[in-house]
């Protein structure tokens, strides 16, 4: 058995969704793609602009973010923000995630 | 600064993606890379070497796009609908090679040929129909699975029908013999209709159908063979009769009453040659039965149609029984 590929599986499996919330979190403010990689990667949540991109452009065909692009600046940035369904969805599972991890916690207590 | 493999790269990134999409995701892309390259470099010029760096870490072109696509759905024809794709072509291939087999060595024995011809032309036969009903079954559950049509309700334990009482199932070999049958209808009347004939003046065949009739009328006959296999294939997954079964047995039958209608009312199915030698054969003998001959379509007709009547009249009574009944298992 490979062990750190079967580790490595597991570990994608848990960042999956923990990623959506995060993002969602962080997009209370408008924010450009890089900036949310860097901020997440400057909170020890690393993640790869490639994986960033497409699912920011993802949640934004769900409904869940919305973008405009900002030609202001020197360079032309797409910004993307929480919408108000994006909100709900957020509480709805932030509430969740917080029982389920404090209950996940005290499992993996237990089992130490 | 190496435009030029930048260029490269989101062009072969974005190529696959939606039309769309490609021009949004370009322009980021574009602010991406300059953003990555800025943080790499400050204020100094980036080098090739920078560029190829932070090319690197966004991956592969390819990697990137694909992330883009939905990968919700990677096959042409993706779990559940897979499971009931797999059952339905190892059913539709055995009764459609099945059908042509039957058609092909009845013809065997009705016709005079050489055994190696029969062989060859069954061959092609069974070539060009198993891939007419594979590429048709694949096309049918790409596109469900594709705008996802959902195949059966998800229902409860409570929900869930009775198991079957024994004298209550549908013996598997009926639905699969009903199947053969219905392909090898279709195959008979469109491609062998010559097989039904009568035989005048010692030897001198007379094809009873009219060849080009049924040739001008092959998707009567198409659409009426699938809608006795679909009823049949039906009966094949529930197993026993219940609602969804009298149902769509119901109504493939009122279709087969009315395509059988319009296919034997509506246009030139009998050879006139045929109606031609039985009023010479049988003018002076009995008028009675060259009026029999001359209205073939009608009793060919009323033969299908009670087929079809008895058949649903079973599936309500069997229906209806298997509603009431209390079931002992």
């Amino acid at each position: 058995m490979d062990i750190a590929h079967t580790v490595s599986g597991l570990i994608l499996e848990l960042r999956r969704g923990t990623l959506i919330l995060l993002v969602l979190s962080q997009l209370r403010e408008p924010m450009y793609g890089y900036q949310l990689v860097k901020r997440l990667n400057d909170h020890a949540v690393p993640i790869d602009a490639n994986t960033l991109y497409p699912l920011l452009r993802r949640l934004e065909g769900q409904g869940l973010l919305a973008s405009s692009w900002n030609t202001d600046e020197n360079k032309p940035r797409k910004y993307y923000q929480i919408t108000p369904e994006g909100k709900q969805v957020y509480n709805a599972t932030k509430t969740y995630w917080q029982d389920f991890s404090a209950n996940v916690d005290q499992l993996l207590e237990v089992d130490q | 600064m190496n435009h030029d493999l930048i260029e490269r790269y989101i062009y072969a990134a974005v190529k696959p993606l939606p039309h769309k999409i490609r021009n949004d995701v370009s322009r980021e892309l574009h602010g991406l890379i300059d953003d990555m390259l800025l943080e790499r470099c400050g204020n100094m010029p980036p080098t090739d070497k920078d560029i190829r760096v932070v090319l690197a870490e966004l991956g592969t072109p390819e990697e990137f796009s694909e992330k883009y696509n939905d990968n919700t759905q990677t096959a042409l024809i993706p779990q559940p609908y897979y499971a009931t794709y797999l059952l339905l072509l190892k059913i539709v291939l055995p009764v459609a090679a099945g059908g042509m087999a039957l058609a092909y060595l009845i013809r065997y024995f009705v016709e005079p040929l050489d055994g190696l011809t029969a062989l060859g032309e069954w061959f092609a036969a069974e070539v060009s129909g198993l891939g007419v009903a594979f590429t048709v079954l694949t096309a049918v559950f790409a596109i469900l699975a594709q705008k996802k049509v959902p195949l059966s309700e998800r229902l409860m334990a409570d929900e869930l029908p009775p198991v079957p009482q024994k004298d209550a199932k549908i013996p598997r070999w009926e639905c699969i013999g009903g199947m053969v049958f219905c392909a090898a209808f279709a195959v008979l009347f469109l491609f062998l209709p010559q097989l039904f004939f009568v035989i005048i003046d010692y030897g001198s065949r007379i094809p009873i159908f009219s060849a080009e009739g049924m040739a001008e009328s092959w998707y009567l006959l198409v659409a009426f063979a699938l809608f006795g296999i679909l009823r049949e294939a039906v009966k094949l997954k529930h197993g026993q009769y219940n609602k969804t079964v009298l149902t769509v047995t119901a109504i493939c039958n009122f279709c087969s009453a009315a395509l059988a209608i319009w296919w034997l009312l509506g246009g030139e199915v009998l050879n006139p040659d045929f109606l031609a030698a039985i009023s010479s054969v049988f003018s002076s003998e009995s008028a009675a039965l060259v009026g029999l001959f001359e209205h073939f379509q009608l009793l060919f007709l009323a033969v299908i149609l009670l087929a079809l009547v008895l058949d649903t009249v079973e599936a309500i009574v069997k229906a209806r029984w298997q509603a009431t009944e209390p079931h002992t298992n």
